[in-house]
């Protein structure tokens, strides 16, 4: 019964990943790929004759892709994949193939204590993907970031996750509306959901938004660097620098902290939330529809920023200055306006459409 | 032997017991056993009528005996509609043993479609269906049915042809055929199984010596 060998492989093919979460959409290929699929998760194409596939990809993620061989049980890493449409490349060989296009790898596990896909959960590893004409990235900070604010604490090891649009700085994305120039900036709302882990001595977590200046729309950000932070536990007395002010936007209370210039990346402004965000219940801190524009305003009529500077990123963080504890984003949002353009809405990380409205 | 001389109101134990060992051993394997009380298509004797006493007899004790193993699932009986004068029949014994089985394991009969909620004993859905091709279209349209009927059972074609046998031309239902209506199967969203019987496999045909 040679026919047991194929089949052993079929069953390691699926039970690589959770196949009773998948539906038969063989609408997201062409015949006679076959497809299943648990859209924005995980993507199974097989192909009976070995051809070319596209695959229609939805979700604000790239996924990992790889060739199955059926007939061997042989597995074939490929670079990742990114909608909205992805086009596979020639079969390896002759015969019947399959591919598999998962968030994470199911196979090695990579993701698996730090990823869920239920929301976004910090992990040591690079991960990002398209969506729509914005990029989402979520990964470590570049090398210099993360030496940067690991000399605070060298100590301790930094994990610190993002998310967030930009356009240019890590590759956020080649077609945001960033950069903007800050006097043309309308409008500048976020909103964000986290669970925040219990706080333990020495180690410090942070929730915030974050976004970098410059002088020039093609330039680095090397004008200012700004950071509303809304939650945070065990943060060093000399973290945030000097106090330069406050102020009230929607009832709420600001805080403005300076933390002086930092290595190239110009002024470091914080407003921080007065009372800072508790946790409920659940350990979930959230919050909607913040301005951040008019704490950019207070910046600008306070001479830190200068409205003829550019918005380069603006991201949603997360710091969790001890590995292996959890601080999970359960959701974000942005909504960015230029004047006389249309709004851009970012929106809540869990609903997130193929194409922006 | 088309009448082996069955006693209709005495239990072969030790046949059961040895089928005890068999649940048992499959089980330390992690395997799940489709249990058919018997198989008309292969031209066994039915000892019993249908809806006889007898008939009730057996069912209720193969369903006391082997319900306690977890591995089982009950196949009520294999061509049932086509060896049946009864074309009710599963109706009649599917919900008395849902009634009899106290872990409610999963219940069906081979290859006739029910569609719950008409049929609720039913929970699977065991079909036939050879060959590749025949896979992808067939059970994404049955999957579009279920959902029509408002209940969504599991489709498992579990005869899908065997490999080497009845072939029309060499190869065409060689191993590597059968593999590729595994593959469509499962992408059209259903399950397969597979098997043989005990005479045949990678060594059919029989050579005349050994078929006897």
């Amino acid at each position: 019964m040679t026919l047991l060998r194929g089949n052993a492989h079929l069953v390691d093919f699926f039970t690589s990943f959770d196949w009773w979460r998948t539906q038969p959409r063989n609408d997201l290929v062409q015949a006679p790929a076959m497809c299943l699929a648990e859209t924005g998760e995980v993507y199974a194409v097989y192909l009976p004759q070995p051809r070319r596939v596209k695959v229609t990809l939805d979700g604000p993620l790239s996924y990992r892709a790889r060739w199955f061989n059926p007939r061997t049980g042989q597995w074939t890493r490929l670079a990742d994949a990114a909608g909205p449409v992805w086009e596979s490349p020639e079969p390896p060989g002759e015969g019947d193939w399959a591919l598999l296009l998962t968030t994470y790898d199911w196979t090695t596990r990579e993701w698996k204590s730090y990823f869920n896909h239920d929301g976004l959960q910090y992990n040591n590893n690079q991960w990002a993907g398209e969506k729509g004409s914005l990029r989402v990235r979520f990964g470590p900070p570049t090398a210099s970031w993360w030496t940067t604010h690991n000399g605070n604490r060298p100590d301790f090891p930094v994990s610190a996750p993002w998310v967030g649009v930009g356009s240019d700085w890590g590759n956020l994305s080649s077609n945001s509306p960033l950069p903007i120039k800050l006097s043309e900036l309308e409008v500048l709302k976020a909103s964000l959901s986290a669970t925040v882990p219990r706080g333990k001595p020495n180690q410090m977590f942070k929730v915030y938004w974050q976004l970098y200046f410059s002088d020039k729309p093609d330039g680095k950000f090397n004008r200012g660097e700004f950071a509303p932070t809304v939650y945070g536990v065990n943060i060093p007395s000399n973290h945030w620098g000097t106090v330069l002010g406050s102020t009230v936007v929607d009832g709420r209370q600001w805080r403005f902290a300076d933390q002086g210039f930092s290595s190239g990346m110009g002024r470091f402004i914080i407003p921080m939330l007065e009372p800072q965000l508790a946790p409920d219940a659940n350990g979930v801190v959230e919050i909607r529809d913040v301005d951040i524009k008019a704490l950019i305003d207070w910046c600008i009529a306070e001479g830190f920023y200068r409205a003829e500077d550019y918005c380069m990123v603006i991201l949603a963080g997360w710091e969790v200055w001890v590995q292996d504890d959890n601080l999970r984003m359960n959701d974000m949002a942005f909504t960015i306006k230029q004047k006389g353009k249309p709004a851009v809405t970012i929106p809540a990380w869990t609903t997130l459409m193929t194409k922006q409205p | 032997m088309k009448d082996p001389g069955f006693d209709l109101r005495r239990f072969n134990v030790a046949y059961w017991q040895r089928f005890e060992r068999m649940l048992a051993y499959a089980r330390q394997k992690g395997m799940v056993v489709s249990v058919i009380p018997f198989i008309a298509a292969q031209v066994l004797v039915t000892p019993y009528a249908a809806y006889s006493e007898e008939e009730k007899l057996y069912y209720r004790y193969m369903v006391a005996r082997l319900a306690p193993y977890s591995n089982v699932t009950w196949d009520l009986g294999n061509e049932h509609d086509l060896h049946w004068k009864a074309p009710d029949w599963a109706d009649y014994m599917g919900p008395l043993v849902k009634q009899w089985d106290p872990y409610d394991h999963l219940t069906s009969v081979h290859n006739r479609i029910y569609r719950s909620p008409g049929n609720p004993w039913n929970d699977m859905q065991l079909i036939q269906r050879w060959d590749p091709g025949a896979q992808k279209d067939f059970f994404l349209e049955q999957r579009k049915q279920q959902a029509a009927s408002g209940r969504i059972i599991p489709l498992i074609n579990e005869e899908y042809g065997y490999e080497d046998l009845w072939e029309k031309k060499p190869g065409d239902r060689n191993a590597d055929s059968r593999r590729r209506c595994a593959w469509e199967i499962c992408m059209a969203g259903a399950y397969q199984t597979t098997g043989e019987t005990a005479n045949r496999g990678t060594g059919f045909p029989l050579t005349p010596a050994a078929a006897g």
